[in-house]
Protein backbone atom coordinates (compact mmCIF):
# COMPACT_ATOMS: atom_id res chain seq x y z
CA UNK A 1 0.00 0.00 0.00
CA UNK A 2 1.62 3.44 -0.97
CA UNK A 3 2.25 6.16 1.78
CA UNK A 4 -1.08 7.80 -0.27
CA UNK A 5 -2.99 5.28 -0.19
CA UNK A 6 -2.68 4.62 3.65
CA UNK A 7 -3.25 8.10 4.28
CA UNK A 8 -6.37 8.53 2.61
CA UNK A 9 -7.74 5.27 4.29
CA UNK A 10 -6.95 6.80 7.80
CA UNK A 11 -8.42 9.66 6.98
CA UNK A 12 -11.73 7.69 5.54
CA UNK A 13 -11.41 6.10 9.35
CA UNK A 14 -11.28 9.49 11.08
CA UNK A 15 -13.74 10.39 9.18
CA UNK A 16 -16.66 7.87 10.00
CA UNK A 17 -15.82 8.67 13.31
CA UNK A 18 -17.26 11.99 12.92
CA UNK A 19 -13.71 13.72 12.28
CA UNK A 20 -15.34 16.04 9.55
CA UNK A 21 -11.97 17.48 8.91
CA UNK A 22 -10.76 14.34 7.76
CA UNK A 23 -13.39 14.63 4.52
CA UNK A 24 -12.09 17.83 4.16
CA UNK A 25 -8.59 16.70 3.89
CA UNK A 26 -9.33 13.73 1.07
CA UNK A 27 -10.87 16.06 -0.59
CA UNK A 28 -8.17 18.58 -0.75
CA UNK A 29 -5.91 15.58 -1.66
CA UNK A 30 -8.40 14.39 -4.80
CA UNK A 31 -10.19 17.29 -5.93
CA UNK A 32 -7.69 18.18 -8.62
CA UNK A 33 -7.22 14.82 -9.99
CA UNK A 34 -11.10 14.63 -10.16
CA UNK A 35 -11.41 17.75 -11.48
CA UNK A 36 -8.92 16.55 -14.12
CA UNK A 37 -11.22 13.56 -14.90
CA UNK A 38 -14.36 15.04 -15.12
CA UNK A 39 -13.30 18.26 -17.02
CA UNK A 40 -11.65 15.35 -19.67
CA UNK A 41 -14.69 13.39 -19.92
CA UNK A 42 -17.22 15.71 -20.07
CA UNK A 43 -15.35 18.97 -21.66
CA UNK A 44 -17.01 21.63 -20.08
CA UNK A 45 -15.78 22.99 -17.22
CA UNK A 46 -18.91 24.39 -15.33
CA UNK A 47 -20.45 20.59 -15.87
CA UNK A 48 -16.90 19.50 -14.49
CA UNK A 49 -17.08 21.62 -11.06
CA UNK A 50 -20.70 20.09 -11.38
CA UNK A 51 -19.71 16.30 -11.47
CA UNK A 52 -17.06 16.94 -8.94
CA UNK A 53 -18.96 18.73 -6.58
CA UNK A 54 -21.33 15.72 -6.77
CA UNK A 55 -19.14 13.06 -6.20
CA UNK A 56 -17.91 14.40 -3.24
CA UNK A 57 -21.09 14.64 -2.26
CA UNK A 58 -22.00 10.95 -3.05
CA UNK A 59 -17.98 10.32 -0.83
CA UNK A 60 -19.25 12.18 2.22
CA UNK A 61 -22.89 10.03 2.54
CA UNK A 62 -21.54 7.04 1.26
CA UNK A 63 -18.05 6.62 3.09
CA UNK A 64 -19.07 3.74 5.29
CA UNK A 65 -19.45 1.47 1.96
CA UNK A 66 -15.74 2.05 0.97
CA UNK A 67 -14.46 -1.55 1.94
CA UNK A 68 -10.70 -0.62 1.69
CA UNK A 69 -10.14 -3.90 -0.99
CA UNK A 70 -8.99 -0.77 -3.61
CA UNK A 71 -7.60 2.06 -3.15
CA UNK A 72 -9.32 4.45 -2.18
CA UNK A 73 -8.90 6.98 -5.13
CA UNK A 74 -9.84 4.35 -7.29
CA UNK A 75 -13.20 4.25 -5.67
CA UNK A 76 -14.06 7.86 -5.60
CA UNK A 77 -12.69 7.51 -9.39
CA UNK A 78 -15.05 5.19 -10.27
CA UNK A 79 -17.75 7.39 -8.32
CA UNK A 80 -16.76 10.30 -10.48
CA UNK A 81 -16.39 8.42 -13.61
CA UNK A 82 -20.20 7.14 -13.08
CA UNK A 83 -21.33 10.71 -11.65
CA UNK A 84 -20.01 11.62 -15.21
CA UNK A 85 -21.79 9.08 -17.80
CA UNK A 86 -25.07 10.00 -15.03
CA UNK A 87 -24.21 13.63 -16.02
CA UNK A 88 -24.15 12.67 -19.94
CA UNK A 89 -27.16 10.66 -20.01
CA UNK A 90 -29.12 13.43 -18.14
CA UNK A 91 -28.10 16.40 -20.19
CA UNK A 92 -27.80 14.48 -23.18
CA UNK A 93 -25.26 16.82 -24.96
CA UNK A 94 -24.12 13.65 -26.03
CA UNK A 95 -25.85 10.60 -27.61
CA UNK A 96 -25.57 7.57 -26.33
CA UNK A 97 -23.27 5.69 -28.61
CA UNK A 98 -22.93 1.77 -28.18
CA UNK A 99 -19.04 0.23 -28.80
CA UNK A 100 -18.19 -0.57 -32.03
CA UNK A 101 -18.49 -4.14 -32.68
CA UNK A 102 -15.25 -4.41 -34.61
CA UNK A 103 -12.01 -2.52 -34.48
CA UNK A 104 -12.23 -1.29 -38.14
CA UNK A 105 -11.53 2.51 -38.24
CA UNK A 106 -13.98 4.73 -38.32
CA UNK A 107 -16.84 4.92 -41.08
CA UNK A 108 -17.46 7.62 -43.84
CA UNK A 109 -20.56 8.53 -41.22
CA UNK A 110 -17.96 9.61 -38.37
CA UNK A 111 -15.85 11.40 -41.00
CA UNK A 112 -19.29 12.89 -41.87
CA UNK A 113 -20.01 14.09 -38.72
CA UNK A 114 -16.89 15.55 -37.96
CA UNK A 115 -17.46 17.85 -41.40
CA UNK A 116 -21.03 19.06 -39.80
CA UNK A 117 -19.60 20.50 -36.80
CA UNK A 118 -17.17 23.75 -36.46
CA UNK A 119 -13.70 21.90 -36.75
CA UNK A 120 -11.16 22.59 -34.44
CA UNK A 121 -8.05 20.78 -34.66
CA UNK A 122 -6.97 20.22 -30.99
CA UNK A 123 -6.94 17.18 -28.40
CA UNK A 124 -9.80 18.69 -26.46
CA UNK A 125 -12.11 18.06 -29.41
CA UNK A 126 -10.85 14.69 -30.56
CA UNK A 127 -11.35 13.20 -27.29
CA UNK A 128 -14.93 15.03 -27.15
CA UNK A 129 -15.86 12.83 -30.04
CA UNK A 130 -14.59 9.41 -28.56
CA UNK A 131 -17.82 6.88 -27.12
CA UNK A 132 -17.65 8.48 -24.02
CA UNK A 133 -16.39 4.47 -22.64
CA UNK A 134 -13.57 4.93 -24.60
CA UNK A 135 -12.76 8.33 -23.61
CA UNK A 136 -13.26 7.46 -19.58
CA UNK A 137 -10.50 4.85 -20.50
CA UNK A 138 -8.02 6.89 -22.33
CA UNK A 139 -8.30 9.36 -19.46
CA UNK A 140 -7.72 7.26 -17.00
CA UNK A 141 -4.84 5.09 -18.43
CA UNK A 142 -2.89 8.08 -20.79
CA UNK A 143 -3.64 10.68 -19.17
CA UNK A 144 -3.67 10.17 -15.78
CA UNK A 145 -1.19 7.58 -15.88
CA UNK A 146 -3.49 4.95 -13.72
CA UNK A 147 -2.50 1.11 -14.22
CA UNK A 148 -4.56 -0.98 -16.00
CA UNK A 149 -5.57 -2.22 -12.95
CA UNK A 150 -7.01 0.23 -11.12
CA UNK A 151 -8.99 1.66 -14.38
CA UNK A 152 -10.55 -1.41 -14.49
CA UNK A 153 -11.30 -1.19 -11.11
CA UNK A 154 -12.60 2.49 -11.30
CA UNK A 155 -14.79 1.37 -14.80
CA UNK A 156 -15.74 -1.82 -13.26
CA UNK A 157 -14.81 -3.61 -16.02
CA UNK A 158 -12.23 -6.65 -16.55
CA UNK A 159 -8.87 -5.48 -17.69
CA UNK A 160 -9.15 -6.97 -21.03
CA UNK A 161 -12.18 -4.39 -21.74
CA UNK A 162 -9.47 -1.78 -20.54
CA UNK A 163 -6.76 -2.68 -22.65
CA UNK A 164 -9.60 -3.06 -26.01
CA UNK A 165 -10.79 0.10 -25.28
CA UNK A 166 -7.83 1.97 -25.05
CA UNK A 167 -6.43 0.96 -27.90
CA UNK A 168 -9.41 1.35 -30.10
CA UNK A 169 -9.94 4.80 -28.07
CA UNK A 170 -6.18 5.87 -28.97
CA UNK A 171 -7.12 4.64 -32.70
CA UNK A 172 -9.79 7.01 -32.70
CA UNK A 173 -8.58 9.73 -31.56
CA UNK A 174 -5.50 9.42 -33.59
CA UNK A 175 -7.64 9.37 -36.70
CA UNK A 176 -9.74 11.95 -35.57
CA UNK A 177 -7.02 14.35 -34.86
CA UNK A 178 -5.18 13.57 -38.34
CA UNK A 179 -9.16 14.29 -39.74
CA UNK A 180 -9.37 18.03 -37.71
CA UNK A 181 -5.75 18.51 -39.20
CA UNK A 182 -6.21 17.50 -42.61
CA UNK A 183 -9.99 19.78 -42.73
CA UNK A 184 -7.66 22.94 -40.51
CA UNK A 185 -4.71 22.71 -43.64
CA UNK A 186 -7.72 22.45 -46.28
CA UNK A 187 -9.11 25.34 -45.12
CA UNK A 188 -6.39 27.54 -44.50
CA UNK A 189 -5.66 26.52 -48.42
CA UNK A 190 -8.90 27.60 -49.63
CA UNK A 191 -8.65 31.08 -47.20
CA UNK A 192 -4.81 31.29 -48.50
CA UNK A 193 -6.45 31.23 -52.56
CA UNK B 1 -3.30 -8.50 -41.92
CA UNK B 2 -3.26 -8.16 -38.33
CA UNK B 3 -5.05 -11.06 -35.82
CA UNK B 4 -7.63 -9.33 -33.08
CA UNK B 5 -4.57 -10.34 -30.25
CA UNK B 6 -2.03 -8.72 -31.23
CA UNK B 7 -3.00 -5.11 -30.14
CA UNK B 8 -1.67 -5.92 -27.43
CA UNK B 9 1.67 -5.98 -28.67
CA UNK B 10 0.91 -3.15 -30.94
CA UNK B 11 0.02 -0.72 -27.43
CA UNK B 12 3.03 -1.85 -26.03
CA UNK B 13 5.58 -1.41 -28.77
CA UNK B 14 3.72 2.12 -29.04
CA UNK B 15 4.10 2.95 -25.25
CA UNK B 16 7.92 2.07 -25.31
CA UNK B 17 7.70 -0.22 -22.19
CA UNK B 18 9.70 -3.34 -24.18
CA UNK B 19 13.29 -3.82 -23.76
CA UNK B 20 14.83 -2.38 -26.69
CA UNK B 21 15.73 -6.62 -27.79
CA UNK B 22 11.94 -7.55 -27.82
CA UNK B 23 10.83 -4.03 -29.25
CA UNK B 24 12.91 -5.28 -32.44
CA UNK B 25 11.45 -8.72 -32.29
CA UNK B 26 8.05 -7.40 -32.10
CA UNK B 27 8.46 -4.59 -35.12
CA UNK B 28 9.99 -7.43 -37.39
CA UNK B 29 6.90 -9.54 -36.38
CA UNK B 30 4.69 -6.33 -37.58
CA UNK B 31 6.67 -5.87 -40.53
CA UNK B 32 4.55 -7.59 -43.39
CA UNK B 33 0.97 -6.76 -41.66
CA UNK B 34 0.11 -3.31 -43.02
CA UNK B 35 -2.64 -2.98 -40.75
CA UNK B 36 -0.55 -3.83 -38.34
CA UNK B 37 1.92 -0.70 -39.08
CA UNK B 38 -0.70 1.68 -39.71
CA UNK B 39 -2.09 0.33 -36.41
CA UNK B 40 0.90 1.07 -34.70
CA UNK B 41 1.32 4.57 -36.13
CA UNK B 42 -1.73 5.48 -34.88
CA UNK B 43 -1.45 4.56 -31.21
CA UNK B 44 2.15 6.40 -31.28
CA UNK B 45 -0.04 9.45 -32.76
CA UNK B 46 -2.36 9.41 -29.96
CA UNK B 47 0.18 8.63 -27.08
CA UNK B 48 2.36 11.60 -28.65
CA UNK B 49 -0.84 13.86 -28.22
CA UNK B 50 -1.70 12.97 -25.22
CA UNK B 51 1.76 13.25 -23.58
CA UNK B 52 1.78 16.73 -24.77
CA UNK B 53 -1.46 17.81 -23.48
CA UNK B 54 -1.37 20.83 -21.33
CA UNK B 55 -2.35 19.97 -17.51
CA UNK B 56 -5.78 20.53 -15.92
CA UNK B 57 -5.95 23.07 -13.72
CA UNK B 58 -8.40 24.73 -11.12
CA UNK B 59 -8.76 28.12 -10.84
CA UNK B 60 -8.64 29.80 -7.33
CA UNK B 61 -12.19 30.74 -7.93
CA UNK B 62 -13.16 27.62 -9.21
CA UNK B 63 -12.11 25.78 -6.34
CA UNK B 64 -13.52 28.33 -3.60
CA UNK B 65 -16.66 27.97 -4.94
CA UNK B 66 -16.31 24.20 -4.96
CA UNK B 67 -15.51 24.12 -1.52
CA UNK B 68 -18.24 25.93 -0.71
CA UNK B 69 -21.00 24.40 -2.55
CA UNK B 70 -20.10 20.53 -0.93
CA UNK B 71 -19.73 22.33 2.79
CA UNK B 72 -23.18 24.01 2.24
CA UNK B 73 -24.51 20.40 1.63
CA UNK B 74 -22.94 19.76 4.97
CA UNK B 75 -23.09 22.81 6.83
CA UNK B 76 -24.91 22.75 10.36
CA UNK B 77 -28.42 23.52 9.87
CA UNK B 78 -29.62 27.10 10.75
CA UNK B 79 -32.91 27.85 13.16
CA UNK B 80 -35.82 27.91 10.95
CA UNK B 81 -37.47 30.68 11.21
CA UNK B 82 -40.82 31.11 12.94
CA UNK B 83 -43.61 31.79 10.15
CA UNK B 84 -44.30 35.15 9.13
CA UNK B 85 -47.29 36.29 10.80
CA UNK B 86 -49.14 39.42 8.62
CA UNK B 87 -48.89 43.14 10.94
CA UNK B 88 -52.41 43.59 10.70
CA UNK B 89 -52.62 39.53 12.56
CA UNK B 90 -49.89 40.48 15.04
CA UNK B 91 -51.71 43.83 16.30
CA UNK B 92 -55.39 41.91 16.39
CA UNK B 93 -54.51 41.02 19.89
CA UNK B 94 -53.62 44.46 21.36
CA UNK B 95 -56.19 45.98 19.03
CA UNK B 96 -59.16 43.49 21.15
CA UNK B 97 -57.39 44.08 24.29
CA UNK B 98 -57.12 48.20 23.52
CA UNK B 99 -61.13 47.77 22.52
CA UNK B 100 -61.65 45.90 25.68
CA UNK B 101 -59.93 48.39 28.04
CA UNK B 102 -61.88 51.48 25.86
CA UNK B 103 -64.74 49.53 26.91
CA UNK B 104 -63.72 49.60 30.81
CA UNK B 105 -62.41 52.89 30.60
CA UNK B 106 -65.75 54.18 29.47
CA UNK B 107 -67.73 52.61 31.34
CA UNK B 108 -65.74 53.19 34.55
CA UNK B 109 -66.09 56.97 33.55
CA UNK B 110 -69.91 56.59 33.15
CA UNK B 111 -70.20 55.47 36.72
CA UNK B 112 -67.77 57.66 38.08
CA UNK B 113 -68.96 61.00 36.75
CA UNK B 114 -72.11 60.07 35.98
CA UNK B 115 -72.56 60.58 32.40
CA UNK B 116 -69.10 63.01 32.22
CA UNK B 117 -68.59 65.04 28.89
CA UNK B 118 -66.76 63.96 25.60
CA UNK B 119 -63.74 66.27 26.56
CA UNK B 120 -63.04 63.82 29.99
CA UNK B 121 -63.57 60.92 27.50
CA UNK B 122 -60.90 62.13 25.21
CA UNK B 123 -58.54 62.11 28.04
CA UNK B 124 -58.92 58.55 28.90
CA UNK B 125 -57.52 57.79 25.40
CA UNK B 126 -53.66 57.69 26.09
CA UNK B 127 -54.36 55.07 28.87
CA UNK B 128 -55.98 53.66 26.07
CA UNK B 129 -52.90 53.87 24.01
CA UNK B 130 -50.53 52.96 26.65
CA UNK B 131 -51.79 49.79 26.59
CA UNK B 132 -52.10 49.45 22.89
CA UNK B 133 -48.18 49.71 22.68
CA UNK B 134 -47.91 47.34 25.60
CA UNK B 135 -50.28 44.50 24.20
CA UNK B 136 -48.65 45.02 20.42
CA UNK B 137 -45.29 44.47 21.90
CA UNK B 138 -46.63 41.31 23.47
CA UNK B 139 -47.59 39.99 20.75
CA UNK B 140 -45.14 40.70 18.56
CA UNK B 141 -43.78 37.04 18.02
CA UNK B 142 -40.56 36.39 20.58
CA UNK B 143 -36.90 37.02 18.69
CA UNK B 144 -34.86 34.19 20.05
CA UNK B 145 -31.24 34.79 20.46
CA UNK B 146 -31.41 38.59 19.70
CA UNK B 147 -28.33 40.05 20.42
CA UNK B 148 -28.75 42.16 24.05
CA UNK B 149 -26.39 43.74 25.95
CA UNK B 150 -25.74 45.92 28.98
CA UNK B 151 -26.41 50.20 28.39
CA UNK B 152 -24.12 50.45 31.24
CA UNK B 153 -20.78 47.74 30.88
CA UNK B 154 -21.63 47.55 27.07
CA UNK B 155 -20.68 43.36 27.87
CA UNK B 156 -23.74 40.95 26.59
CA UNK B 157 -26.34 40.32 28.79
CA UNK B 158 -27.71 37.02 29.58
CA UNK B 159 -30.04 36.41 26.52
CA UNK B 160 -26.77 36.79 24.50
CA UNK B 161 -24.93 34.28 27.32
CA UNK B 162 -27.56 31.73 26.93
CA UNK B 163 -26.73 31.36 23.19
CA UNK B 164 -24.52 28.66 22.99
CA UNK B 165 -21.39 27.47 20.74
CA UNK B 166 -22.05 25.23 18.21
CA UNK B 167 -19.83 22.16 18.02
CA UNK B 168 -17.87 24.03 15.86
CA UNK B 169 -17.05 26.99 17.85
CA UNK B 170 -19.45 28.33 15.37
CA UNK B 171 -22.47 30.65 17.38
CA UNK B 172 -26.23 30.41 15.76
CA UNK B 173 -28.16 33.26 16.64
CA UNK B 174 -31.90 31.57 15.17
CA UNK B 175 -34.10 34.14 13.97
CA UNK B 176 -33.14 37.64 15.21
CA UNK B 177 -33.84 41.30 12.95
CA UNK B 178 -31.57 43.42 10.73
CA UNK B 179 -31.45 45.49 13.97
CA UNK B 180 -30.13 42.95 15.68
CA UNK B 181 -27.21 42.81 13.64
CA UNK B 182 -27.08 46.43 13.88
CA UNK B 183 -26.19 45.76 17.40
CA UNK B 184 -24.31 43.37 17.15
CA UNK B 185 -21.81 45.59 14.48
CA UNK B 186 -22.14 48.53 17.67
CA UNK B 187 -20.59 46.60 20.44
CA UNK B 188 -18.49 43.94 18.39
CA UNK B 189 -15.56 44.63 20.97
CA UNK B 190 -17.72 43.59 23.77
CA UNK B 191 -19.32 40.66 21.95
CA UNK B 192 -15.96 39.65 20.56
CA UNK B 193 -14.53 39.73 24.53
CA UNK B 194 -18.33 37.80 25.46
CA UNK B 195 -17.96 35.03 22.87
CA UNK B 196 -13.97 34.63 22.69
CA UNK B 197 -14.38 34.67 18.76
CA UNK B 198 -11.53 33.96 16.86
CA UNK B 199 -9.34 35.58 13.83
CA UNK B 200 -7.93 33.85 11.30
CA UNK B 201 -5.66 34.67 8.50
CA UNK B 202 -5.22 33.01 5.23
CA UNK B 203 -2.77 30.87 6.65
CA UNK B 204 -4.79 29.97 9.62
CA UNK B 205 -7.97 29.16 7.23
CA UNK B 206 -5.94 26.40 5.45
CA UNK B 207 -5.08 24.67 8.35
CA UNK B 208 -8.31 25.34 10.03
CA UNK B 209 -10.85 24.47 7.34
CA UNK B 210 -12.05 26.92 8.36
CA UNK B 211 -14.30 27.39 5.00
CA UNK B 212 -15.94 23.85 5.49
CA UNK B 213 -17.60 25.40 8.16
CA UNK B 214 -18.30 28.58 7.46
CA UNK B 215 -19.72 28.34 4.06
CA UNK B 216 -18.88 32.01 2.88
CA UNK B 217 -15.12 32.42 4.66
CA UNK B 218 -13.05 32.01 1.64
CA UNK B 219 -15.19 34.93 -0.08
CA UNK B 220 -15.02 36.80 2.92
CA UNK B 221 -11.25 36.48 3.73
CA UNK B 222 -10.71 37.87 0.33
CA UNK B 223 -11.45 41.20 1.79
CA UNK B 224 -8.90 41.08 4.71
CA UNK B 225 -8.34 39.37 7.93
CA UNK B 226 -12.04 37.93 9.39
CA UNK B 227 -13.43 37.28 12.64
CA UNK B 228 -15.86 34.83 12.77
CA UNK B 229 -19.08 35.98 14.67
CA UNK B 230 -21.60 33.77 14.05
CA UNK B 231 -24.55 32.60 11.51
CA UNK B 232 -28.24 33.82 11.91
CA UNK B 233 -31.28 33.75 9.97
CA UNK B 234 -32.25 37.53 9.05
CA UNK B 235 -35.83 37.17 7.27
CA UNK B 236 -35.57 34.55 6.70
CA UNK B 237 -32.61 33.96 4.82
CA UNK B 238 -29.41 32.48 6.19
CA UNK B 239 -26.62 34.58 6.72
CA UNK B 240 -23.14 34.50 7.96
CA UNK B 241 -21.83 37.34 10.50
CA UNK B 242 -18.18 38.53 9.94
CA UNK B 243 -15.42 41.30 10.93
CA UNK B 244 -13.46 42.11 8.20
CA UNK B 245 -10.47 44.40 9.20
CA UNK B 246 -12.67 47.05 11.21
CA UNK B 247 -16.08 46.59 9.22
CA UNK B 248 -18.84 43.69 10.13
CA UNK B 249 -20.07 42.21 6.91
CA UNK B 250 -23.15 39.95 6.30
CA UNK B 251 -23.40 37.50 3.38
CA UNK B 252 -26.36 35.37 2.58
CA UNK B 253 -25.26 31.71 2.56
CA UNK B 254 -27.09 31.24 -0.33
CA UNK B 255 -24.99 32.78 -2.59
CA UNK B 256 -22.06 34.56 -0.28
CA UNK B 257 -23.49 37.91 -1.62
CA UNK B 258 -23.23 40.81 1.11
CA UNK B 259 -26.34 41.30 2.44
CA UNK B 260 -27.73 45.24 2.40
CA UNK B 261 -27.03 47.46 4.62
CA UNK B 262 -23.89 45.91 5.74
CA UNK B 263 -22.11 46.28 2.02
Amino acid sequence: MSFRSAEDAGLVSSFLEGDRRAFDELMRAHEDRVFAICLRVLSDREAALDAVQETFITVYRKAQQFSGASAFSTWLYRIAVNTCFDQLRRTRRHQAQPLPDTTEPADERSQDALESVELRPDLERALEDLPPEFRAAIVLSDLEGLPLQAVAEALDVPIGTVKSRVFRGRRLLAEHLRNLSGSSAHQRGEHDA
Amino acid sequence: MMHEHDFELIAAIAEGGLSPDEQAVAEASLASCEACSTDLQLQREALEALRGAAPVVMTDLERAGLHRSVAAQFAPAVVKPKPAVPWFQRLMPAMAAAAALLVVVGVGSVLIDGGGSADSAAETTPVAGESLRTAAEEALPEVSGGAEFDASTGAPTSTMAALAPTASGIREYGSISVADLAEIAGRLDAFEEEDGANTYSANDLESLQLDSVMVCAEIALDEGQITVIGRAIVDGDGVEIYRINDLVKVYLISDCSLMDPFE
